[in-house]
């Protein structure tokens, strides 16, 4: 293995180890609302259906 | 000291810097910390609009008109673009956007370690690689029109200067990527807003010279069967759009701060404002007879203006060419093997533009793939995104072992087979195979209930339906694939051994 990949390997384990932390805080874990999403989706039927009875 | 665990910022900041871009996780696929995501919501949206409008838009809408007229050819462009968008944006960029990683890596726990390699390898870096092509080609047409327009040039579509106008596309981009993505955020910020006000202007301006009445009343340029199969055409040209961002929008998601701004992003950015683009490429097709501006741009909106538009136009081509070279170059790393692993980015992104450079003094066998690209791509990547949402929201339940990830030994639990998941590999076939039998992209012939069903979306359903039975009736019952993590709540992580460097 390289000095390259030691200093990867060294990296990941180090990043890792944060990840995991009890205290690690990361907004972007939140995850999106599933009713958040189901709302979208319905949003976006209603766009296409009105769309195709207008333009078909 | 290495593996010692550290907090918050400081250990962002005092990350090991003796190798210049190889342990930055902004240039390698080593998993994003909270303070690396550097993109909030108007920075990616401003990233995802400078991706998603390019002169591809307005040649893919303008390859709309050949087959429906100005309404059915809006609606079919909205919805084509809009249900691909939305099922693409929550498989690609919703996953790497809340664990950051990068995607090929990611793409691991559906495919195996060697199944993603190979998938990332084929269906995004070889497609990728064709799309910059094109995107080379279009900055260089676009830019020779500025010079026949202002300078009274003559400079046609296939010469030698439209050669070295893709080059010098190739360069700036390329001055751009080398740099990361700060330089992407900021080159797109400065472009982006531009290139929304062109497109409305485009619209605004094709409506000045032909009224809507002339525009709506304007048949289609090459009608294919009955008025239903042209119809659903149309939506699955916007289908096979929206579906081929795929392989791209990951690693630039993994730089938003939060999965919702990930998403909505991306949905302003390939959705709203590209469609305006795709719409001003029809109708500038029907109305003005060339779906290409920058044909028409000068005469129409005047020198000053004109020139302008024409810019923004031609730029669009190069913010796109930097994001794609960015998130594909991320992904050779990974799926390259040790050679590029090891590979300075200055290097792989050069190298990965060498080819592009080479496809620029062919400028119309380039031209004449583009067709063939967008079609063939969709047989692959709307079955991969079937099997994606499927495999990330149904059967792991949005929940992720990153460390396991990393983990190349063969008890890990996303080696599967070897580091091969036949589950995916049969569905994806499957979708293939089920693409192919309603449409043949390459010819559009098609089946007879194709006009009712389209061929992206059987492809997508049938592959992400057999990757969840297959799942659920072999890979889970004998224990392989990680699945008991999510089932775990994912708080449990499953590997215990000693992640190793991408190979």
């Amino acid at each position: 293995m390289t000095s390259v990949d030691n200093a990867f390997d060294d990296e990941l384990s180090r990043r890792l180890d944060l990840l995991e932390q009890p205290d690690y805080d990361d907004p972007a874990r939140i995850d999106l609302a599933g009713r958040e999403i189901v709302i979208f989706l319905v949003a976006s039927a209603v766009v296409m259906l009105l769309v195709h009875l207008w333009g078909y | 000291m290495a593996g010692e665990p550290m907090q918050g910022d400081d250990a962002t900041r005092q990350a090991p810097r003796k190798h210049e871009h190889e342990v930055e996780g902004e240039f390698t696929n080593l998993p994003l910390l909270a303070g690396e995501r550097i993109w909030g919501s108007f920075d990616f949206a401003s990233v995802m609009t400078g991706l998603g409008i390019a002169t591809w838009a307005f040649i893919v809408g303008g390859a709309t008109a050949l087959y429906v007229d100005a309404k059915a050819g809006i609606a079919a462009i909205v919805i084509g673009n809009l249900v691909s968008c939305v099922l693409v944006v929550l498989a690609a960029c919703i996953p790497c956007a809340k664990y950051g990683m990068e995607q090929a890596t990611m793409f691991r726990s559906v495919f195996g370690v060697n199944g993603a390699r190979v998938v990332f390898l084929v269906a995004v870096g070889l497609v990728w690689l064709g799309w910059n092509c094109v995107l080379g080609l279009m900055f260089s047409r676009s830019t020779a029109n500025v010079s026949n327009a202002i300078a009274g040039t003559d400079i046609g579509p296939n010469s030698l200067t439209v050669t070295v106008l893709g080059l010098l596309g190739f360069l700036v981009a390329w001055l751009v990527v080398v740099k990361g993505p700060v330089s992407i955020k900021w080159f797109n910020k400065i472009v982006a807003p531009g290139l929304a006000v062109v497109t409305v202007l485009l619209l605004v301006l094709i409506l000045y010279q032909r009224p809507w009445s002339e525009i709506a009343a304007a048949e289609a340029l090459a009608p294919i069967g009955d008025e239903l199969t042209g119809y659903m055409l149309g939506i699955e040209l916007g289908m096979a759009t929206g579906f081929g961002w795929w392989g791209v929008i990951g690693n630039l998601a993994r730089l938003a701060k939060t999965q919702r701004s990930a998403f909505y992003g991306s949905m302003v950015g390939l959705f709203l404002f590209a469609v305006p683009a795709y719409v001003a490429g029809l109708l500038s097709a029907l109305a003005l007879g060339n779906a290409d501006p920058t044909a028409w741009m000068v005469p129409v909106a005047g020198p000053v203006l004109g020139v302008l538009a024409l810019l923004f136009v031609a730029f669009a081509n190069v913010t796109s060419i930097t994001s794609t070279v960015y998130t594909t170059c991320l992904a050779l790393r990974l799926t390259g093997g040790r050679v590029f692993h090891r590979m300075g980015w200055t290097t792989i992104t050069g190298l990965f533009l060498l080819g592009p450079c080479v496809a620029a003094f062919f400028p119309a066998f380039v031209f004449n793939s583009i067709a063939s690209l967008l079609a063939w791509s969709a047989v692959a990547f709307a079955p991969l995104v079937g099997i994606h949402l499927v495999d990330f929201y149904l059967l792991r339940r949005r929940q992720l072992d990153v460390r396991a990830i990393y983990d190349y030994s063969p008890g890990s639990p996303y080696a599967f087979w070897h580091g091969w998941n036949p589950a995916a590999i049969i569905a994806l076939l499957l979708g293939g195979a089920t693409y192919f039998v309603l449409l043949n992209p390459s010819t559009f012939e098609h089946a007879g209930t194709f006009k009712f069903v389209s061929a992206s979306m059987p492809a997508f359903v049938v592959a992400g339906t057999a990757h969840y039975l297959l799942t659920k009736l072999f890979v889970q019952r004998v224990g392989r694939g990680g699945y008991e993590f999510a089932h775990a709540g994912g708080t449990e992580p499953v590997s215990h051994t000693t992640p190793g460097s991408g190979r």
